[in-house]
Protein backbone atom coordinates (compact mmCIF):
# COMPACT_ATOMS: atom_id res chain seq x y z
CA UNK A 1 0.00 0.00 0.00
CA UNK A 2 1.16 3.89 -1.03
CA UNK A 3 1.80 5.76 2.05
CA UNK A 4 0.17 9.59 1.93
CA UNK A 5 1.72 12.42 3.54
CA UNK A 6 0.88 15.95 2.87
CA UNK A 7 3.28 17.34 0.10
CA UNK A 8 1.60 21.26 0.27
CA UNK A 9 0.13 23.08 2.17
CA UNK A 10 -1.22 27.13 1.55
CA UNK A 11 -2.91 30.17 2.89
CA UNK A 12 -4.65 32.90 2.59
CA UNK A 13 -4.04 34.01 6.14
CA UNK A 14 -7.65 35.52 7.94
CA UNK A 15 -8.31 39.01 8.10
CA UNK A 16 -11.26 40.36 9.49
CA UNK A 17 -12.50 42.15 5.78
CA UNK A 18 -10.40 41.25 2.69
CA UNK A 19 -12.83 42.68 0.23
CA UNK A 20 -12.06 39.51 -1.89
CA UNK A 21 -14.04 37.08 -2.36
CA UNK A 22 -13.65 33.38 -1.30
CA UNK A 23 -13.40 31.81 -4.59
CA UNK A 24 -10.66 34.56 -5.00
CA UNK A 25 -8.87 33.65 -1.50
CA UNK A 26 -9.10 29.93 -2.93
CA UNK A 27 -7.28 30.04 -6.01
CA UNK A 28 -4.94 32.31 -4.41
CA UNK A 29 -4.23 29.40 -1.71
CA UNK A 30 -4.35 26.63 -3.45
CA UNK A 31 -1.67 27.96 -5.86
CA UNK A 32 0.59 28.35 -3.03
CA UNK A 33 -0.53 24.90 -2.11
CA UNK A 34 0.61 23.47 -5.77
CA UNK A 35 3.93 25.37 -5.68
CA UNK A 36 5.35 24.40 -2.09
CA UNK A 37 4.21 20.95 -3.40
CA UNK A 38 6.28 21.27 -6.96
CA UNK A 39 3.64 19.85 -8.25
CA UNK A 40 1.13 21.73 -11.43
CA UNK A 41 -2.63 21.97 -11.39
CA UNK A 42 -2.29 18.87 -13.93
CA UNK A 43 -0.91 16.63 -11.07
CA UNK A 44 -4.14 16.89 -9.53
CA UNK A 45 -6.50 13.74 -9.66
CA UNK A 46 -8.74 14.29 -6.76
CA UNK A 47 -10.63 17.22 -4.99
CA UNK A 48 -12.48 16.79 -1.79
CA UNK A 49 -14.80 19.63 -0.33
CA UNK A 50 -17.14 20.21 2.07
CA UNK A 51 -20.49 20.05 0.99
CA UNK A 52 -22.51 23.20 2.28
CA UNK A 53 -20.47 26.10 2.18
CA UNK A 54 -18.39 24.95 -0.01
CA UNK A 55 -20.54 24.25 -2.77
CA UNK A 56 -22.19 27.66 -2.23
CA UNK A 57 -19.19 29.74 -2.13
CA UNK A 58 -16.44 28.14 -4.29
CA UNK A 59 -17.96 25.28 -6.06
CA UNK A 60 -15.41 23.34 -8.29
CA UNK A 61 -16.37 23.44 -11.48
CA UNK A 62 -15.56 27.32 -11.08
CA UNK A 63 -12.50 27.25 -9.17
CA UNK A 64 -10.97 24.38 -11.49
CA UNK A 65 -10.72 26.90 -14.63
CA UNK A 66 -9.05 29.41 -11.87
CA UNK A 67 -6.70 27.53 -10.10
CA UNK A 68 -5.73 25.17 -13.42
CA UNK A 69 -7.13 22.32 -12.21
CA UNK A 70 -7.83 19.96 -15.55
CA UNK A 71 -7.15 16.54 -14.90
CA UNK A 72 -9.04 15.44 -11.94
CA UNK A 73 -10.33 12.18 -12.02
CA UNK A 74 -12.84 12.25 -8.53
CA UNK A 75 -14.33 15.05 -7.10
CA UNK A 76 -16.28 14.45 -3.66
CA UNK A 77 -17.93 16.39 -0.93
CA UNK A 78 -18.10 15.33 2.84
CA UNK A 79 -20.79 15.96 5.56
CA UNK A 80 -21.26 20.04 6.78
CA UNK A 81 -18.65 22.16 7.75
CA UNK A 82 -16.18 21.89 10.46
CA UNK A 83 -16.46 18.17 10.53
CA UNK A 84 -16.32 17.62 7.18
CA UNK A 85 -13.48 20.24 6.03
CA UNK A 86 -11.42 17.47 8.29
CA UNK A 87 -13.25 14.62 6.66
CA UNK A 88 -12.57 15.89 3.51
CA UNK A 89 -8.30 16.11 4.62
CA UNK A 90 -8.88 12.72 6.00
CA UNK A 91 -10.70 11.41 2.95
CA UNK A 92 -7.62 12.58 0.97
CA UNK A 93 -5.88 10.79 2.93
CA UNK A 94 -7.31 7.80 2.27
CA UNK A 95 -7.66 8.18 -1.17
CA UNK A 96 -3.88 8.58 -1.71
CA UNK A 97 -3.02 5.59 0.41
CA UNK A 98 -5.41 3.73 -1.28
CA UNK A 99 -3.66 3.84 -4.18
CA UNK A 100 -6.33 5.50 -6.48
CA UNK A 101 -5.02 8.62 -7.02
CA UNK A 102 -1.40 9.80 -6.58
CA UNK A 103 -2.35 13.19 -5.51
CA UNK A 104 -5.59 14.70 -3.85
CA UNK A 105 -6.45 18.43 -2.86
CA UNK A 106 -8.46 19.80 -0.38
CA UNK A 107 -9.45 23.48 -0.28
CA UNK A 108 -11.99 25.43 2.02
CA UNK A 109 -12.24 29.52 1.76
CA UNK A 110 -14.55 31.50 3.72
CA UNK A 111 -15.51 35.24 3.63
CA UNK A 112 -17.88 35.55 6.09
CA UNK A 113 -15.89 38.76 7.28
CA UNK A 114 -17.01 40.41 4.04
CA UNK A 115 -20.37 38.67 3.88
CA UNK A 116 -23.34 39.95 5.94
CA UNK A 117 -25.66 36.65 7.58
CA UNK A 118 -22.42 34.30 8.05
CA UNK A 119 -22.68 31.40 10.50
CA UNK A 120 -26.09 33.11 12.11
CA UNK A 121 -27.73 32.78 8.74
CA UNK A 122 -26.38 29.42 7.87
CA UNK A 123 -28.52 28.40 11.28
CA UNK A 124 -31.55 30.89 10.85
CA UNK A 125 -32.60 28.81 7.28
CA UNK A 126 -33.24 25.59 9.79
CA UNK A 127 -36.65 24.89 9.41
CA UNK A 128 -37.48 24.36 12.78
CA UNK A 129 -35.21 27.16 14.08
CA UNK A 130 -37.02 29.56 11.99
CA UNK A 131 -40.71 28.50 13.04
CA UNK A 132 -40.39 27.50 17.07
CA UNK A 133 -36.92 28.92 17.78
CA UNK A 134 -36.15 32.75 16.33
CA UNK A 135 -40.19 33.61 17.43
CA UNK A 136 -39.65 32.86 20.70
CA UNK A 137 -36.41 35.13 20.97
CA UNK A 138 -33.78 32.01 20.48
CA UNK A 139 -31.85 32.44 17.74
CA UNK A 140 -27.80 32.69 17.12
CA UNK A 141 -25.53 30.16 18.08
CA UNK A 142 -24.28 32.26 20.48
CA UNK A 143 -27.45 31.39 22.44
CA UNK A 144 -26.66 27.32 21.94
CA UNK A 145 -23.05 27.99 23.60
CA UNK A 146 -24.46 30.58 26.05
CA UNK A 147 -27.80 27.29 27.15
CA UNK A 148 -24.79 24.58 27.40
CA UNK A 149 -22.50 26.78 29.41
CA UNK A 150 -25.05 27.28 31.89
CA UNK A 151 -26.22 23.59 32.32
CA UNK A 152 -22.45 23.03 32.43
CA UNK A 153 -22.35 25.04 35.31
CA UNK A 154 -25.55 23.76 37.05
CA UNK A 155 -24.36 20.11 36.90
CA UNK A 156 -20.53 20.83 37.74
CA UNK A 157 -21.45 23.41 40.97
CA UNK A 158 -20.22 26.32 39.90
CA UNK A 159 -20.48 29.63 41.27
CA UNK A 160 -21.13 32.16 39.00
CA UNK A 161 -17.44 33.86 39.86
CA UNK A 162 -15.81 30.17 38.98
CA UNK A 163 -17.86 30.10 35.62
CA UNK A 164 -16.95 33.42 34.52
CA UNK A 165 -13.08 32.59 35.58
CA UNK A 166 -13.23 29.23 33.49
CA UNK A 167 -14.22 30.70 30.44
CA UNK A 168 -11.62 33.61 30.59
CA UNK A 169 -8.68 31.21 31.49
CA UNK A 170 -9.55 29.57 27.48
CA UNK A 171 -10.33 32.57 25.90
CA UNK A 172 -6.89 34.39 27.32
CA UNK A 173 -4.99 30.96 26.32
CA UNK A 174 -6.55 31.45 23.05
CA UNK A 175 -5.42 35.34 22.83
CA UNK A 176 -2.10 34.42 23.97
CA UNK A 177 -1.11 31.87 21.57
CA UNK A 178 -2.97 34.20 18.67
CA UNK A 179 -0.18 36.97 20.36
CA UNK A 180 2.53 34.76 19.40
CA UNK A 181 1.47 33.88 15.58
CA UNK A 182 2.27 36.72 13.31
CA UNK A 183 -0.75 35.69 10.87
CA UNK A 184 -3.18 35.45 14.18
CA UNK A 185 -6.14 38.45 13.45
CA UNK A 186 -5.79 39.25 17.29
CA UNK A 187 -2.28 40.22 17.99
CA UNK A 188 -2.94 41.54 21.69
CA UNK A 189 -3.40 39.38 24.44
CA UNK A 190 -6.56 39.72 27.23
CA UNK A 191 -6.50 40.39 30.87
CA UNK A 192 -8.99 39.50 33.13
CA UNK A 193 -9.97 42.99 33.86
CA UNK A 194 -10.13 43.65 29.78
CA UNK A 195 -12.33 40.78 29.51
CA UNK A 196 -14.77 41.73 31.96
CA UNK A 197 -15.00 44.57 30.39
CA UNK A 198 -15.89 43.21 26.69
CA UNK A 199 -20.13 43.45 26.36
CA UNK A 200 -22.26 40.23 26.91
CA UNK A 201 -23.48 38.57 23.86
CA UNK A 202 -25.52 35.47 25.25
CA UNK A 203 -24.97 35.23 29.18
CA UNK A 204 -22.61 33.97 30.27
CA UNK A 205 -20.74 34.50 26.64
CA UNK A 206 -19.22 37.50 26.08
CA UNK A 207 -18.31 39.11 22.60
CA UNK A 208 -14.65 37.63 23.08
CA UNK A 209 -15.96 34.32 23.90
CA UNK A 210 -17.70 34.08 20.17
CA UNK A 211 -15.25 32.93 17.26
CA UNK A 212 -13.84 36.05 15.21
CA UNK A 213 -15.52 36.71 11.68
CA UNK A 214 -13.43 36.36 8.94
CA UNK A 215 -12.11 35.87 5.43
CA UNK A 216 -9.62 33.36 4.72
CA UNK A 217 -8.73 30.28 2.62
CA UNK A 218 -6.71 26.75 3.12
CA UNK A 219 -5.91 24.70 0.59
CA UNK A 220 -4.04 21.27 1.50
CA UNK A 221 -1.97 18.85 -1.23
CA UNK A 222 -1.73 15.11 0.08
CA UNK A 223 0.90 12.74 -2.29
CA UNK A 224 1.85 9.54 -2.09
CA UNK A 225 4.91 9.44 -0.08
CA UNK A 226 7.20 8.03 -3.02
CA UNK A 227 5.43 10.85 -5.72
CA UNK A 228 5.92 13.31 -3.38
CA UNK A 229 8.11 16.43 -4.44
CA UNK A 230 7.24 18.40 -1.04
CA UNK A 231 10.48 19.54 0.66
CA UNK A 232 9.31 20.23 3.89
CA UNK A 233 9.04 17.32 6.89
CA UNK A 234 6.33 15.16 5.27
CA UNK A 235 3.38 14.33 7.48
CA UNK A 236 1.14 11.50 7.78
CA UNK A 237 -2.48 10.91 9.10
CA UNK A 238 -1.66 8.26 12.20
CA UNK A 239 -5.84 7.38 13.04
CA UNK A 240 -8.56 9.20 12.37
CA UNK A 241 -12.91 8.76 12.88
CA UNK A 242 -16.18 10.41 12.23
CA UNK A 243 -18.92 10.23 14.48
CA UNK A 244 -22.63 11.57 14.75
CA UNK A 245 -25.85 11.60 16.72
CA UNK A 246 -28.99 10.85 14.53
CA UNK A 247 -30.48 13.64 14.56
CA UNK A 248 -31.60 16.55 12.16
CA UNK A 249 -28.66 19.31 12.62
CA UNK A 250 -31.90 21.84 13.41
CA UNK A 251 -32.38 19.69 16.85
CA UNK A 252 -28.79 19.50 18.12
CA UNK A 253 -28.31 22.44 20.63
CA UNK A 254 -31.95 22.53 22.20
CA UNK A 255 -33.24 19.06 21.89
CA UNK A 256 -30.02 17.02 22.45
CA UNK A 257 -30.64 14.49 25.78
CA UNK A 258 -26.97 14.75 26.32
CA UNK A 259 -25.97 18.59 26.40
CA UNK A 260 -24.00 19.66 27.27
CA UNK A 261 -21.96 16.30 26.68
CA UNK A 262 -21.01 15.58 22.94
CA UNK A 263 -21.23 12.07 22.56
CA UNK A 264 -20.28 12.06 18.81
CA UNK A 265 -16.58 14.19 20.12
CA UNK A 266 -16.59 11.47 22.51
CA UNK A 267 -16.83 8.76 20.09
CA UNK A 268 -15.17 9.60 17.05
CA UNK A 269 -12.11 10.48 19.20
CA UNK A 270 -11.81 7.11 21.18
CA UNK A 271 -11.86 5.34 17.69
CA UNK A 272 -9.35 7.68 16.39
CA UNK A 273 -6.52 6.88 19.01
CA UNK A 274 -7.58 3.33 18.77
CA UNK A 275 -6.81 3.59 15.56
CA UNK A 276 -3.48 5.27 16.30
CA UNK A 277 -2.45 2.91 19.00
CA UNK A 278 -1.94 6.25 20.91
CA UNK A 279 -4.07 7.62 24.24
CA UNK A 280 -5.00 11.10 25.16
CA UNK A 281 -1.59 11.81 27.38
CA UNK A 282 0.54 11.04 23.98
CA UNK A 283 -0.59 14.08 22.09
CA UNK A 284 1.81 17.15 21.74
CA UNK A 285 -1.15 19.45 21.27
CA UNK A 286 -4.61 19.61 20.23
CA UNK A 287 -6.80 21.92 17.71
CA UNK A 288 -10.48 21.91 18.79
CA UNK A 289 -13.08 23.68 17.17
CA UNK A 290 -13.18 26.38 19.40
CA UNK A 291 -16.53 28.10 18.16
CA UNK A 292 -17.02 29.37 21.85
CA UNK A 293 -14.97 29.41 24.79
CA UNK A 294 -17.25 26.87 26.99
CA UNK A 295 -16.84 24.80 23.54
CA UNK A 296 -13.15 24.00 24.67
CA UNK A 297 -13.76 22.64 27.81
CA UNK A 298 -16.50 20.54 26.50
CA UNK A 299 -14.40 18.66 24.11
CA UNK A 300 -11.30 18.36 26.68
CA UNK A 301 -13.73 16.60 28.63
CA UNK A 302 -15.00 14.31 25.68
CA UNK A 303 -11.63 14.19 24.32
CA UNK A 304 -11.18 12.35 27.57
CA UNK A 305 -7.98 15.08 28.40
CA UNK A 306 -9.81 15.67 31.56
CA UNK A 307 -12.80 14.52 33.52
CA UNK A 308 -15.88 15.90 33.52
CA UNK A 309 -15.85 18.80 35.36
CA UNK A 310 -12.23 19.28 36.02
CA UNK A 311 -11.85 21.45 32.45
CA UNK A 312 -11.95 24.86 34.35
CA UNK A 313 -8.88 23.27 36.96
CA UNK A 314 -6.56 22.44 33.50
CA UNK A 315 -7.38 25.82 31.82
CA UNK A 316 -6.46 27.36 35.34
CA UNK A 317 -3.10 25.75 35.09
CA UNK A 318 -2.46 27.86 32.38
CA UNK A 319 -1.92 24.20 30.18
CA UNK A 320 -3.97 25.52 27.44
CA UNK A 321 -0.81 28.04 26.70
CA UNK A 322 1.86 26.75 23.27
CA UNK A 323 4.16 26.15 26.10
CA UNK A 324 1.88 24.66 28.87
CA UNK A 325 1.35 21.06 29.49
CA UNK A 326 -1.65 20.36 27.06
CA UNK A 327 -1.16 22.71 24.37
CA UNK A 328 -4.70 23.83 22.61
CA UNK A 329 -5.15 25.62 19.20
CA UNK A 330 -1.33 26.72 18.95
CA UNK A 331 -2.40 29.04 16.69
CA UNK A 332 -5.00 30.97 17.85
CA UNK A 333 -7.97 29.10 17.12
CA UNK A 334 -11.17 30.79 16.05
CA UNK A 335 -11.57 32.96 18.74
CA UNK A 336 -7.91 34.89 18.62
CA UNK A 337 -6.15 33.67 14.90
CA UNK A 338 -9.53 33.61 12.39
CA UNK A 339 -12.84 31.70 11.37
CA UNK A 340 -11.53 29.41 9.36
CA UNK A 341 -14.17 26.39 10.66
CA UNK A 342 -11.15 24.11 11.22
CA UNK A 343 -9.20 24.75 8.41
CA UNK A 344 -6.65 26.99 10.04
CA UNK A 345 -6.44 24.26 13.11
CA UNK A 346 -5.03 21.16 10.30
CA UNK A 347 -2.71 23.59 9.04
CA UNK A 348 -1.75 24.51 12.23
CA UNK A 349 -1.30 20.74 12.62
CA UNK A 350 1.29 20.50 10.40
CA UNK A 351 3.07 23.02 11.36
CA UNK A 352 4.14 22.15 14.54
CA UNK A 353 4.85 18.79 12.84
CA UNK A 354 7.18 20.29 10.37
CA UNK A 355 8.40 22.24 13.43
CA UNK A 356 7.71 25.12 11.71
CA UNK A 357 5.42 27.04 13.97
CA UNK A 358 8.13 30.12 14.64
CA UNK A 359 6.96 32.11 18.24
CA UNK A 360 4.96 29.60 18.88
CA UNK A 361 6.59 25.74 18.44
CA UNK A 362 5.24 23.20 20.72
CA UNK A 363 8.85 21.61 21.38
CA UNK A 364 9.17 18.67 18.90
CA UNK A 365 5.74 18.33 18.20
CA UNK A 366 5.46 14.27 17.04
CA UNK A 367 1.65 13.87 17.02
CA UNK A 368 -0.95 16.38 16.51
CA UNK A 369 -5.25 15.98 17.38
CA UNK A 370 -7.65 18.25 15.50
CA UNK A 371 -11.35 17.63 15.79
CA UNK A 372 -14.41 19.57 14.48
CA UNK A 373 -17.95 19.73 14.68
CA UNK A 374 -19.07 20.33 18.52
CA UNK A 375 -22.46 19.24 18.27
CA UNK A 376 -24.26 16.53 16.13
CA UNK A 377 -21.39 15.43 14.60
CA UNK A 378 -17.62 15.01 15.28
CA UNK A 379 -14.39 14.38 12.78
CA UNK A 380 -11.09 13.73 14.81
CA UNK A 381 -7.76 13.34 13.19
CA UNK A 382 -4.59 12.47 14.81
CA UNK A 383 -1.23 13.68 12.47
CA UNK A 384 1.93 12.17 12.86
CA UNK A 385 5.52 13.57 11.80
CA UNK A 386 7.57 11.34 9.66
CA UNK A 387 11.33 11.60 10.25
CA UNK A 388 13.17 11.62 7.07
CA UNK B 1 -46.51 27.07 4.31
CA UNK B 2 -45.41 23.47 6.05
CA UNK B 3 -47.98 21.28 8.09
CA UNK B 4 -45.02 21.88 10.74
CA UNK B 5 -45.60 25.50 10.27
CA UNK B 6 -49.42 25.61 10.13
CA UNK B 7 -50.06 23.45 13.24
CA UNK B 8 -46.99 25.57 14.98
CA UNK B 9 -49.30 29.10 14.71
CA UNK B 10 -52.27 27.08 15.98
CA UNK B 11 -50.94 26.67 18.64
CA UNK B 12 -49.87 30.28 19.69
CA UNK B 13 -53.57 31.28 17.98
CA UNK B 14 -54.98 29.04 20.47
CA UNK B 15 -52.88 29.20 23.24
CA UNK B 16 -52.36 25.69 23.90
CA UNK B 17 -49.51 22.85 23.65
CA UNK B 18 -49.74 20.22 20.58
CA UNK B 19 -46.52 18.50 19.62
CA UNK B 20 -47.08 15.17 16.78
CA UNK B 21 -47.41 12.27 17.94
CA UNK B 22 -47.87 8.93 15.37
CA UNK B 23 -50.76 7.84 14.91
CA UNK B 24 -50.09 4.19 15.07
CA UNK B 25 -47.04 3.62 17.13
CA UNK B 26 -47.65 6.99 19.41
CA UNK B 27 -44.31 7.70 19.52
CA UNK B 28 -43.51 11.64 20.16
CA UNK B 29 -41.67 13.23 17.04
CA UNK B 30 -40.33 16.50 18.46
CA UNK B 31 -38.85 18.08 16.48
CA UNK B 32 -41.02 16.71 13.47
CA UNK B 33 -39.70 14.46 10.35
CA UNK B 34 -42.39 13.75 7.39
CA UNK B 35 -41.85 9.48 8.62
CA UNK B 36 -41.67 8.25 12.01
CA UNK B 37 -38.79 7.75 13.78
CA UNK B 38 -40.40 4.96 15.89
CA UNK B 39 -42.32 2.91 13.09
CA UNK B 40 -41.35 4.50 10.03
CA UNK B 41 -45.20 5.17 9.39
CA UNK B 42 -46.15 8.77 7.74
CA UNK B 43 -49.35 9.75 9.91
CA UNK B 44 -48.93 12.14 13.10
CA UNK B 45 -51.94 13.10 15.02
CA UNK B 46 -51.21 17.02 17.20
CA UNK B 47 -51.84 15.81 20.19
CA UNK B 48 -52.32 18.41 23.47
CA UNK B 49 -50.13 18.17 26.48
CA UNK B 50 -50.09 20.28 29.55
CA UNK B 51 -48.18 24.05 29.48
CA UNK B 52 -45.81 22.66 31.99
CA UNK B 53 -42.05 21.19 32.23
CA UNK B 54 -38.81 21.95 33.62
CA UNK B 55 -36.24 24.19 33.27
CA UNK B 56 -33.10 23.22 31.32
CA UNK B 57 -31.11 26.15 31.12
CA UNK B 58 -31.36 29.82 30.22
CA UNK B 59 -29.47 32.67 28.73
CA UNK B 60 -29.93 36.61 28.76
CA UNK B 61 -29.72 37.30 25.22
CA UNK B 62 -27.81 40.76 24.42
CA UNK B 63 -27.74 40.93 21.37
CA UNK B 64 -30.80 40.08 19.28
CA UNK B 65 -29.90 37.30 16.53
CA UNK B 66 -33.76 36.93 15.39
CA UNK B 67 -34.27 39.39 12.53
CA UNK B 68 -37.36 40.52 14.69
CA UNK B 69 -38.61 42.75 17.04
CA UNK B 70 -37.82 41.29 20.94
CA UNK B 71 -38.93 44.42 22.71
CA UNK B 72 -36.81 45.74 25.41
CA UNK B 73 -32.88 44.19 25.50
CA UNK B 74 -31.90 41.82 26.71
CA UNK B 75 -34.25 39.83 27.43
CA UNK B 76 -33.95 35.87 29.32
CA UNK B 77 -34.48 32.94 27.25
CA UNK B 78 -34.73 29.30 28.64
CA UNK B 79 -35.21 26.13 27.21
CA UNK B 80 -38.27 24.12 29.06
CA UNK B 81 -38.07 20.25 29.27
CA UNK B 82 -41.91 19.44 28.79
CA UNK B 83 -43.81 17.21 31.02
CA UNK B 84 -46.32 15.65 28.56
CA UNK B 85 -43.36 14.83 26.10
CA UNK B 86 -40.13 13.29 27.13
CA UNK B 87 -36.76 14.53 26.29
CA UNK B 88 -38.83 17.25 24.18
CA UNK B 89 -37.65 20.66 24.82
CA UNK B 90 -39.11 23.95 23.83
CA UNK B 91 -37.29 27.88 23.89
CA UNK B 92 -39.45 29.96 26.34
CA UNK B 93 -39.14 33.80 27.62
CA UNK B 94 -38.59 34.42 30.98
CA UNK B 95 -41.16 37.28 32.60
CA UNK B 96 -39.42 37.73 35.72
CA UNK B 97 -36.87 40.02 37.06
CA UNK B 98 -33.54 38.47 37.63
CA UNK B 99 -32.42 35.08 36.07
CA UNK B 100 -29.75 34.55 38.36
CA UNK B 101 -32.58 33.13 41.13
CA UNK B 102 -33.88 30.72 38.15
CA UNK B 103 -33.28 26.90 39.41
CA UNK B 104 -32.54 24.41 37.07
CA UNK B 105 -34.78 21.34 36.62
CA UNK B 106 -37.51 23.47 38.76
CA UNK B 107 -41.07 23.15 37.53
CA UNK B 108 -42.36 25.69 35.10
CA UNK B 109 -45.87 26.89 34.46
CA UNK B 110 -45.73 27.91 30.80
CA UNK B 111 -48.10 31.17 29.50
CA UNK B 112 -48.78 32.41 26.17
CA UNK B 113 -48.15 36.55 26.45
CA UNK B 114 -48.18 39.06 23.73
CA UNK B 115 -44.14 40.25 23.03
CA UNK B 116 -44.35 43.24 20.79
CA UNK B 117 -48.15 42.28 19.58
CA UNK B 118 -47.45 38.22 19.29
CA UNK B 119 -48.03 35.37 21.09
CA UNK B 120 -44.95 33.83 22.89
CA UNK B 121 -44.45 31.20 25.00
CA UNK B 122 -43.41 32.60 28.42
CA UNK B 123 -42.58 31.32 32.38
CA UNK B 124 -42.36 33.09 35.64
CA UNK B 125 -40.56 31.40 37.91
Amino acid sequence: MPKAIVSGVGEFHPVRKSGQSAEALITHAISAALSEANLGGDDIGAVITESSLTSQMAPFDRIAPMAGLNRVQLTLQTTPVGAGILGAVATAFDLVGSGKVNHALVYFGVDWGTTPNGPTGYHAGMEAKKIVEAPAGFAGPPLYFGIAARRYQHLHGLTELQLQDMLWHVVEAMRFNAQHNPHAQKQDGLSKEAYLDKPMIAEPLRSVDCSLLSDGAVAIVISRSDLSKGQCCPVELAGWAYDYEPLPDMDFYTQSPWLPDLPAARRSSGKAFAAAGLRPEDIDAYQLYDCFSIAVIMQLEALGVCVPGQGRELCASGALHFNGSVPVNTHGGLLGHGYLLGAGHVVEAIRQLRHEAIGRQVENAQTVFVGAGPGRQYSSLIFRRVER
Amino acid sequence: MSNFEVQWQKNLEEGVLRLPQCGACKQWNWYPLPVCRGCGKTDFIWTEIPLSGTLFSWTRVHRNFTGQDMGPMPYTVALINLDGVPGARVPARFMGENPLSLQLDHSVNLVYQQIQGKPVLCFNS
